[in-house]
């Protein structure tokens, strides 16, 4: 990678570090409901740089937010990880082959969706191994990943629209 | 696991026991039944002949040969009295059969005031070395509803004991004892019912009840409400009036007679003093003030995290 | 910084993801909720003794015999209720329904009680 591309990933996934910690500053009424700000970050990264910067940033604000919170390796780690690489990945492909069929509002909650699905599959597999736990919290924890999914979205797309504007006078 | 339920003491009467022997469990069962039937006679003052009513029957007369379980009985309140410094009294009788929950009648205040005078435990004389019990002043009445289902799970769960049971829980309404652990070495669990919330399944807390006993006092056991105030069972023997510092008090300890007892007792004497008591004097417990804020002792908090 | 720009560029397939979305998972709240009270049984015992046990999604009205004559019990709607008791103050009978919990009918020794298997796996209730 050229030393632009990493310094840019340095930035980028310092953001999204960031924007973590202060989420986690926030109360919040349920541990496991985040608005997962950070998300913007990565999806902003896709669309600007493309997948495997996205990925990039999205792994190393994971791992590195749980060396600093001292989850690193811990449950809520694998499953962080494996979701934002699924989810990151997803986004990744939509991006690429229905740029004309989805917004970035879109592809975030199909995101969220991912991030989602993947943390209460490995959450039945390898922790909690009572489906009913799963499938009653399921429902639940979806529709709240739609909405943080939406707004997250929503953001993404103003920042992402300013910048094809100003990146439409400094050709980058 | 075996378990049997029955009506007793004015209230539903739950035994479980952990046996290998559907018999044994069942004789063991059956026997401890018969234990509580045996206290529920003596100190039922529904019953015209039962002993505390001979008793009370004789105050202000002369004293009384009663038998060791009543002796004990009282000898016991009279204890959780001094302890409680007269909060707990049974002889508060005098003033609570002036209220009826089901006809919603309530004693006017002269009564009351008369009615004071003949309540103080220290007018309870006991002869220890003939058994008998002499009620001072004429009118003096003694309820032992504040004590008698605690006592009455203790002899259950004595009887069970006896009859090779290695494991059980005894429940008399809310005042429960359990001993022995559950297979698996899986301590028994009661819930406590939390008394602010409209639902009745809604629970405070479950706790961990091993070998020991829990008791719960609350306003919202028997009561109605007259002019917008609520007159409920537990009276207070300084005032005559139910106690309004608490909605509810439930309290952890060894002998369910104590947590019985204690229970009344700590919910007259209000939050603040009454966790100070409990902490003194080692016993573990929930206070609910009238405000809904919880009181809990510093062992209880530990074990819960609440 | 331009908020205005905030649905710039959205396309329909975004708000029918969207919607879709929410209409599944309340579509899937409200059939967890179902699944829960449908588990449910309705015990029904007379002096100590278990009598029946009645699934609460089977509407049906049933008489047992206590102490002081019949009690009259309905489930309805998932609901049970006492409907008449042979007692004096009728408290059971002002309780009304329940889909949880448990009714007792003191004088006549009737305890309708609705469970659910899969509860606290509590023993004892206090308070």
């Amino acid at each position: 990678m050229a030393s632009q591309d990493r310094y840019r990933i340095v930035l980028l996934s310092t953001y999204a570090i960031g924007l973590h910690s202060i989420e986690n500053l926030l109360p919040s009424p349920l541990p496991w409901l985040r608005l997962g700000i950070a998300n913007i970050i990565s999806l902003i990264t896709l669309l600007l740089y493309g997948f495997k910067p996205a990925i990039t940033v999205t792994l190393i604000r994971i791992i590195v937010s749980s060396i600093i919170s001292g989850t690193f390796l811990g449950p809520a780690f694998i499953l962080s990880f494996s979701a934002g690489l699924l989810s990151t990945s997803v986004m990744g492909i939509l991006a690429q082959l229905l740029p004309n069929l989805l917004s970035p509002i879109g592809i975030s909650i199909i995101g969220a969706f991912c991030h989602n699905i993947t943390q209460l599959l490995l959450a039945y597999f390898i922790f909690i191994h009572n489906i009913e736990v799963i499938l009653i919290l399921s429902p639940i924890i979806i529709l709240l990943g739609t909405i943080t999914g939406a707004l997250n979205g929503l953001i993404t797309n103003i920042i992402f629209n300013n910048l094809k504007k100003s990146l439409k006078r400094v050709k980058m | 696991m075996f378990k049997k339920t029955k009506f007793l003491m004015d209230t539903v009467v739950t035994i479980t026991v952990i046996s290998n022997s559907e018999q044994e469990a069942n004789i063991a069962i059956d026997k401890a039944f018969l234990e509580i039937e045996k206290i529920e006679k003596l100190t039922n003052i529904f019953s015209k002949n039962s002993e505390i009513n001979n008793l009370n029957r004789y105050a202000g007369l002369k004293r009384l040969k009663v038998s060791d379980t009543l002796y004990n009985i009282i000898e016991l309140s009279l204890n959780i009295s001094q302890m409680t410094q007269g909060a707990f009294d049974i002889t508060i009788g005098s003033i609570t059969s002036l209220y009826d929950y089901y006809k919603k009648i309530k004693p006017d205040e002269d009564t009351i005031k008369k009615r004071l005078k003949l309540v103080n435990y220290k007018d309870i004389i006991l002869d220890k070395n003939n058994k008998t019990v002499f009620l001072k002043n004429k009118g003096m009445t003694i309820d032992l509803g504040g004590i008698a289902k605690g006592y009455a799970a203790d002899k259950a769960v004595e009887s069970l004991k006896e009859n090779n049971i290695k494991s059980g829980l005894v429940a008399i309404a809310g005042d429960i004892k359990s001993f022995g652990l559950k297979p698996n070495n899986k301590p028994w669990k009661i819930g406590i019912r939390d008394p602010r919330s409209k639902n009745k399944e809604d629970l405070l807390t479950a706790i961990d009840l091993t070998d020991m006993s829990i008791s719960t006092s609350g306003n919202y056991e028997r009561f109605f409400i007259s002019e917008g105030k609520r007159y409920h069972h537990i009276i207070s023997p300084f005032t005559g009036l139910p106690a309004s510092e608490c909605q509810s008090v439930t309290i952890i300890a060894k002998d369910c007679y104590l947590t019985d007892s204690l229970a009344t007792g700590i919910f007259v004497i209000g939050p603040k003093n009454g966790l100070k008591l409990l902490e003194d004097m080692g016993y573990e417990g929930i206070i609910i003030d009238k405000d809904g804020k919880l009181f809990i002792t510093q062992g209880l908090k530990k074990k819960l995290e609440l | 910084m331009n908020f205005k720009s905030i649905f710039e560029n959205s396309k329909p397939l975004d708000y029918f993801i969207f919607i879709f979305l929410i209409i599944f998972s309340l579509f899937g709240i409200l059939i967890t909720r179902q699944i829960k009270t449908d588990n449910s049984n309705v015990y029904i015992e007379v002096d100590g003794k278990l009598i029946y046990i009645l699934p609460i999604n089977k509407d049906k009205k049933i008489l047992v015999k206590g102490a002081l004559g019949l009690t009259e019990i309905e489930i309805k709607n998932k609901m049970v209720r006492i409907v008449d008791s042979p007692c004096k103050n009728k408290n059971c009978v002002k309780q009304g329904w329940i889909n949880k919990g448990t009714i007792i009918c003191l004088p006549n020794r009737v305890i309708v009680r609705v469970g659910n298997d899969n509860k606290h796996k509590i023993d004892g209730f206090t308070g």
